[in-house]
Order: structure tokens, then sequence, then C-alpha cells
């Protein structure tokens, strides 16, 4: 299995990170532009909906801030993933705490009007969307990870906290109430 | 659908081949393997649907985060010289912390079982404590010499020191042996909270404090009922 592709002018996080640390600020702006889509997108799948730049934000701020204490044990890119969805969490938390939930049913619902109202929607995309709706939150962070992000059981593991076996076991049961749902 | 160990092997990977994650090799072995199964055909091609359906990621302003990264950087003085923690992190290490109180709790230990001693056998005692973890400093003389417990009526009673400028408790510096050494005059109870937190604050800043138990402490009793 094989990294991302990447041209090969284009320096890998790991030099960035270096440069960084010596003081180049244009490091940092590099992996910026490298990671915030992704990222964004997968805050966006975990119904941060409206919060998601703010969220993208403080993932690379705290990063960034404690990045002298990133052991390199795992990727950047897996380490930005693990932060945002720790981020994500705390503020599903907090929002339960104020009893002031909106649950990722009801975003999905939202996201999903959102689509058909859309000029651009198409039937197939609202579907696919509605189906992660059936998803419990586990599995549709597994499968945004696995589908979306193209992560590796392995590195799924590490961002959800959990065992690379039992990432495949989420992957799976989330691919079969996909299909069921799809009919 | 195929049932095979080899079909649920290909599906797995699946998602690795829609993200270009795989090498040459395997790259081909499974699209091999997807032109021959229906099953893993129609798969790929729901995870294909599933993946754009899903990519539309909101728009962010990079150059926004960006520069609040930078900001923050900028922000925290720590974060100039990232790879240096401060030196009061250090300094407030637990290790450190923990060694240190120990040897303080073996400094009081030590005074409270000498004091005792001292009362016990009711002979005028100098007690003196010096610390062997600190380097020699220029010293100062000591004015008064120090004396722990009561003096029996039997004993001829010592003639008091001359009159000096150093409160009678305060921790002084021993002439004699060149150390810097705790002098007390009166138990170590009797050592109020402004000397207590001077020795304390004294011993956190020991350079070199051993990642080990203190030696322990040993003296010598002179013949003159003196501690040494």
């Amino acid at each position: 299995m094989t990294e991302p592709s990447r041209t090969a002018v284009e320096p890998d996080d790991d030099a960035l990170i270096a440069r960084w640390r010596s003081g180049d600020e244009r490091a940092a702006t590099l992996l910026v532009e490298r990671h915030a889509t992704p990222l964004a997108r997968f805050v966006a799948g975990l119904g941060e909906r409206a919060e998601v730049e703010e969220v993208v934000q403080d993932t690379f701020v705290r990063a960034f801030a404690s990045l002298d204490g990133f052991r390199g044990e795992s990727s950047l890119r897996t380490w930005l993933f693990t932060i945002a969805r720790n981020l994500v969490r705390d503020r599903v938390r907090s929002r339960k705490a104020k009893r002031d939930v909106v649950s990722i049913e009801e975003w999905h619902a939202a996201t999903e009007h959102d689509a058909l109202d859309a000029a651009v929607a198409d039937e197939t995309a609202a579907r696919m969307r509605s189906a992660m709706t059936k998803l419990t939150p586990m599995q549709r962070e597994v499968f945004t990870l696995r589908v979306t992000e193209g992560m590796s059981y392995k590195e799924i593991a590490v961002v959800v906290s959990s065992t690379e076996g039992a990432a495949r076991v989420h992957y799976h049961n989330a691919m079969r109430a996909i299909k069921e749902f799809l009919g | 659908m195929t049932d095979s160990p080899r079909g649920d092997e290909m599906r797995d990977v699946l998602p690795d081949l829609l993200n270009e994650r795989l090498d040459a090799v395997e790259r081909a072995e499974v699209e091999r393997h997807v032109a021959s199964c229906p099953a893993c055909a129609a798969e790929l091609a729901m995870l294909r649907s599933m993946r754009s359906a899903l990519a539309a990621a909101p728009r962010v302003d990079v150059a926004r985060i960006a520069a609040a990264v930078h900001a923050s950087r900028s922000a925290s003085p720590a974060m100039r010289v990232p790879n240096v923690r401060p030196l009061a992190a250090r300094r407030a290490a637990p290790a450190n912390r923990r060694i240190a109180w120990r040897i303080a709790a073996a400094f009081v230990a030590a005074a409270l079982g000498v004091g005792a001693w001292a009362v016990t056998h009711r002979q005028p005692v100098s007690v003196t404590v010096a610390s062997n973890l600190t380097p020699p400093r220029p010293a100062q003389p000591v004015v008064s010499p120090p004396t722990v417990g009561a003096t029996p009526p039997s004993t001829p009673r010592q003639k008091p020191a001359p009159a000096t400028k150093t409160p009678p408790n305060a921790p002084q510096m021993l002439a004699s042996t060149g150390h810097r050494g705790l002098v007390m005059d009166g138990g170590v109870n009797d050592l109020s909270d402004g000397d207590v937190k001077m020795l304390l604050q004294s011993l956190d800043s020991l350079t070199a404090i051993p990642d080990a138990d203190p030696t322990p402490m040993s003296y010598q009793i002179d013949d003159d009922g003196g501690v040494r």
C-alpha cells in the first residue's frame, strides 16, 4: 500500500515540519494548504457543518502549538484527524451538557434538505448521504476515513482510538448497512 | 457477490484502489479481479458514488487558518524556540520535585531526631546539619554558637554568645567547615515560616540533585556535648 501520490518536487510532511521547527513559517502555510480541505470534509461529515472552519483552524493551532510533542509515531495527517475528531467530540459533549443538542441525524436531514434544494443536487448523491444517516457515529467516522480519505485500517485505528481489527469490523458493518439502505 | 476468501480480501482493498493507495503490482491484481467479479465491480461503483457524494468539502479560508497558526506561534514565547522547554517547566518536573521533597523531609527528620535526643539527655548540644550536596561558598562567620535543648542544672552553663544581629532562629553559614549549612538555635519547630520557606527554596535551587535517595547523614558528639 502506498501513501497518497505527491509530486517529486513537493516536500513531504516530515520535511515541512523540520523546516517549520527551524523557523520557516511558509512551511506551516504549506501544511495547512495540504490538509485543510480533507479535514474540513471530515469535520463536516461528523456533523460540525456550521463550524467547520473554526474546528479546522483550532485543529491546526493546537497541532502546531504542541508539535514538539509530536513523536512521529503516526503521520501528521493521522495526528491532525485525531485532533479534529477529539475537538468535534468535545463540542458535541459540550452541546449535550447545555441541552442544546442538534443530533447528527438532524444535521444530515438538513444536509439532505440542502442537497435536494440545490440545483446541482442529484438523486444518487442525496441517497448516498441519506445512507450515512443509518450508520452509528463510529461507523460513520470509520467509513468516511476509509472511503473518502483513503486511510488504512491502521491509521483509522489511531484516529478513532481503537484497534485495526475493530476498525475493519466497523467498516464492513457500515458497508452492510449502506447496502441494505440502498436496496 | 462472491463469498470466496479471495473475494473478501479483494473487497477489503477496494477503498485503497479507489484512493490510489496501491502500488502498481497490487493495483493490477485487484483490477484483474474486479474485471472478473461482478460483485466487486458493483461494490467499487457504489464506493465511487459514495466518495463523490461525500467529497464536497465546505470551503475554508486556508490563508486565514495559516495566519491564525502564525499568530498563535508568535504569541507564545515558548514556541519561538520550539525544542527548548522553559526552565520553569524543567524545574517543575515531578521526579526532581519528589527528590527535593524527600531531601527536605530527611533534613527535618534528622533535625527532629537530634533535637529529641538532646532533650532526652539534657546536655547542651550544638546541632549542625550541613548539606554535603552544595558546593563550598565564601563563608560568613557564625556569631552565636547554636544550641538545642535545655541546660541541666548539674552542668555548668556555657557562656552565652556575644550579641548578634542575626535573628536567633535564622539559618546561617558555618565558618568552620566552609559549607553552607543550617545552624539552628532551638528546634526545627521554632523556625519561622519564612525560614522554612528559605530552606525549601535553597533545596529547590540545588543544581545537581542526585537521581537517588540521599546518603544517610552522620553526626559526631563532641566531648563538650556538641554535635557535628
